[in-house]
């Protein structure tokens, strides 16, 4: 878009190109000409619409997503209740789209700013067009009206591990700090941020819960709604994207849209892919969250970099909420299984491993380093009538499969790591194949031998890790469940 | 614009693929990678005479001659003369449609930019006769909806780039004020030519993104030949 610089109340502004009618024009720039734009005082005399407010109301937003009129967007600008940007600015000497923080451009030739080189950035365009003409909406985060009775609806018990974190989230959002909970999976960590939760909205502070996938948005949405009755949860994630109250669960990559709004932001699942590997996804993180506010992190498998911020503040509940140890993976030699596999052969002890679960009727879960092996193990079973099914992150039907799995459908559920995580399913027997490829880090192994034994009933639960070849992945993943174990046996909190 | 090193389309490395093209004289492949290139289809004959459709692709019964049924009813109503002759390089595949879609519906130009070498290398071989190539326009407003014209981006920054004689129809008239005949046969209202310019006696060639019904091109084909252009061909990136 195009502006032209004028005045309003003797206060320098810029005007688009639409809203002027003569037949007399000024001269118009794309809105990347005006590197400063200072925020306006508010006019006390103007009404707002205080649905273009609400809307606005710490977001970040392209004019093509915002259901209002121009006429009434530069109304609220001019009257100083709503501010706009470039999309791409320079700071530091180095451009920078100011919605994802890239800086590398590629450029074209605009209708929309008649420039031959109006740049646009490549890196956040799945989530719309950010050009050097696109100006960026924003309005201050507001103060949410006195909502009554917040009450937490929910009446279980904390253990030791989860009320010692419980302690640490309320005073990190009491005094704005930020805090690592670093919990064994199944400790319960959903159960730790209730009462932080409870005192935050009591408080009128806007929250986000953001995470990687959109799998736990969908998942933790409607637990969350249970335990706050009260109040509206807001789920975001691809394709829906607009926020009906301040309490807010978001895929990282929604959060683009917004701009100084959460007072608490708290990110499950740091170390989970792409939040672990897109430098972009921490800039929304960033951008969304109000510097003042505070910022709690969760996980079970913390990356060696992450722990070595020493301003960080850790609490770690080493034990999971019913009381019994982590299980402990055991190692097995399983030889050259690829070239095993190529002859339609699956490793004895695999087999035997997978007979011992079957008669104690277990649901077994295999992990596979790669689509191919997962493709071609799954022809094997075929063959050997081993009856099973097979998913990965291109799979259509995951979800469906995983269901079929979960209702005892199917006996045997092949996978790549993309049900490393987040998985609950009673009595589980896991194993991986092929735990020596790289695939495999420390992390991921821990995160996939914490799918066994979650559940009370069945709290011991059987994790193989078959390879040909032991790697350091693979003793860490073991040392580090020991550790833990020990750790909770130490404070008294196992059984 | 974009380093090479990674696809335009998937974001994978091509470093190495590149390297390995140039030293083998490939260069004429598309600059994307090779598990890209590989899903488009390009479109081998026999093919229509009239739309370059592949003949083999569609039911015999739609097949006369050497046209394919489509074209014979252009030409049985009187519109045979109007396109000499279209000429498309893909299947319009799923992932066809989905780069297409990227390109112009997300607005990554990139995306749409890794074609260009191929239509100006087909513009210069096989049409070196033409006196104009004009991009199909766009309306008003839907270029300032997506910001460019995905066909005017093909041959940005060439000699080919020139005024167009053909625009797409002002203030087209309100359905409900036209005449009968005029609802029905919108063709005339759908392009017209630009004030003051002149295709009187020239050998044109229009350039688009699709050809699906055939029927943007033949309307903008008859607005240019009613002007007096001497003949007109299309190339298409796709035959839908």
């Amino acid at each position: 878009m195009r502006f032209a610089s004028d005045l309003f109340n003797n206060k320098e502004i810029i005007v688009p190109e639409f809203l002027y009618q003569s037949s007399k024009l000024p001269e118009f720039f794309p809105i990347s000409h005006y590197t400063s734009l200072p925020q306006l005082p508010i006019n006390q005399r103007f009404k707002p619409n205080m649905k273009i407010i609400h809307f606005l109301s710490g977001r970040h937003l392209l004019r093509d997503e915002i259901p209002f009129s121009l006429q009434e967007l530069h109304a609220h600008y001019v009257n100083g209740y709503l501010q706009l940007e470039p999309g791409i600015q320079i700071l530091h000497g180095r451009e920078r789209c100011m919605r994802c923080g890239n800086h590398t451009f590629s450029s074209f030739s605009c209708a929309r700013c008649q420039s031959a080189s109006c740049e646009y950035c490549r890196n956040c365009i799945i989530m719309g067009k950010v050009t050097s003409c696109s100006p960026l909406y924003s309005a201050p985060s507001r103060r949410y009206e006195a909502i009554e009775n917040i009450t937490l609806q929910w009446f279980g018990k904390l253990s030791e591990g989860q009320q010692e974190a419980s302690n640490a989230v309320i005073s990190a959002i009491q005094n704005n700090h930020s805090v690592l909970i670093w919990a064994v999976c199944g400790s319960g960590k959903t159960e730790v941020l209730f009462h932080g939760l409870a005192y935050a909205l009591s408080q009128h502070k806007s929250v986000c819960i953001a995470t990687p996938r959109t799998d736990v948005v969908l998942e933790l949405a409607p637990r969350l709604q249970k335990v706050f009755p009260g109040l509206t949860v807001s789920p975001l994630y691809a394709g829906h994207s607009d926020p009906t109250s301040s309490f807010v669960i978001s895929t990282t990559h929604q959060l683009i849209r917004f701009k100084d709004c959460f007072d608490v932001m708290i990110i499950d699942e740091v170390d989970a892919f792409p939040y672990s590997v897109d430098p972009s996804l921490h800039f929304h993180v960033n951008k969304a969250r109000k510097q003042s506010g505070s910022l709690i992190y969760l996980t079970a498998t913390p990356s060696e970099s992450f722990l070595n911020q020493e301003t960080l503040n850790t609490v770690r509940i080493p034990s999971r909420y019913h009381g019994y140890p982590l299980p402990v993976p055991t190692l097995q030699w399983s030889g050259n299984w690829r070239k095993k596999m190529e002859k339609g052969q699956i490793p004895s002890i695999l087999i035997d491993w997978i007979k011992k679960q079957m008669d104690a009727q277990k649901p077994v879960l295999l992990f596979f380093p790669s689509i191919k092996t997962i493709e071609k193990v799954k022809c094997v079973f075929d063959d050997q009538q081993l009856f099973c099914e097979a998913v990965h992150s291109e799979d259509p039907n995951r979800a469906e499969k995983v269901l079929q799995f979960r209702r005892r459908e199917i006996p045997i559920l092949l996978s790549s790591t993309i049900l490393e995580r987040g998985i609950t399913i009673e009595n589980i027997a896991v194993a991986v194949l092929g735990a020596e490829d790289g695939v495999f880090t420390e992390s991921a192994l821990v995160q996939i031998a914490g799918r066994a034994g979650r559940s009370a009933s069945y709290p011991e639960g059987d994790v193989a890790f078959f390879h040909y070849g032991k790697t350091n992945a693979m003793i860490a993943a073991i040392r580090h469940i020991r550790k833990m174990n020990q750790e909770a046996e130490e404070k008294g909190w196992l059984h | 614009m974009a380093t090479l090193d990674r696809c335009p389309w998937c974001g994978e490395d091509i470093n190495n693929q590149l390297s390995w093209q140039l030293l083998f004289g490939m260069r004429n492949s598309l600059p994307c990678c090779e598990t890209c290139r590989n899903q488009l289809l390009p479109i081998v004959g026999p093919l229509c005479l009239k739309c370059g459709r592949s003949l083999q692709q569609i039911d015999s019964r739609f097949v006369e001659g050497k046209q394919c049924s489509d074209c014979v009813r252009w030409g049985e109503r009187g519109w045979g003369e109007v396109l000499t002759h279209n000429k498309s390089f893909y299947e319009y595949n799923d992932f066809l449609k989905k780069i297409l879609a990227l390109y112009k519906f997300r607005g990554d130009v990139e995306v749409g930019r890794v074609f260009s070498s191929l239509i100006l290398r087909e513009v210069k071989r096989s049409y070196s006769f033409i006196d104009q190539v004009i991009p199909m326009p766009a309306s008003q407003e839907r270029m300032y909806e997506r910001g460019f014209n995905q066909c005017e981006v093909w041959i940005e920054g060439t000699k080919f780039v020139q005024d167009s004689p053909l625009m797409r129809t002002k203030n087209e008239e309100k359905q409900s004020k036209r005449t009968r005949e005029k609802r029905i046969n919108r063709e005339e209202e759908m392009f017209q030519i630009v004030e003051g310019a002149n295709v009187l006696g020239k050998k044109l060639l229009l350039l688009d993104d699709i050809y699906t019904t055939g029927t943007t091109i033949h309307y903008a084909a008859f607005t240019l030949k009613n002007a007096g252009a001497s003949t007109v061909y299309s190339l298409t990136l796709s035959r839908g």
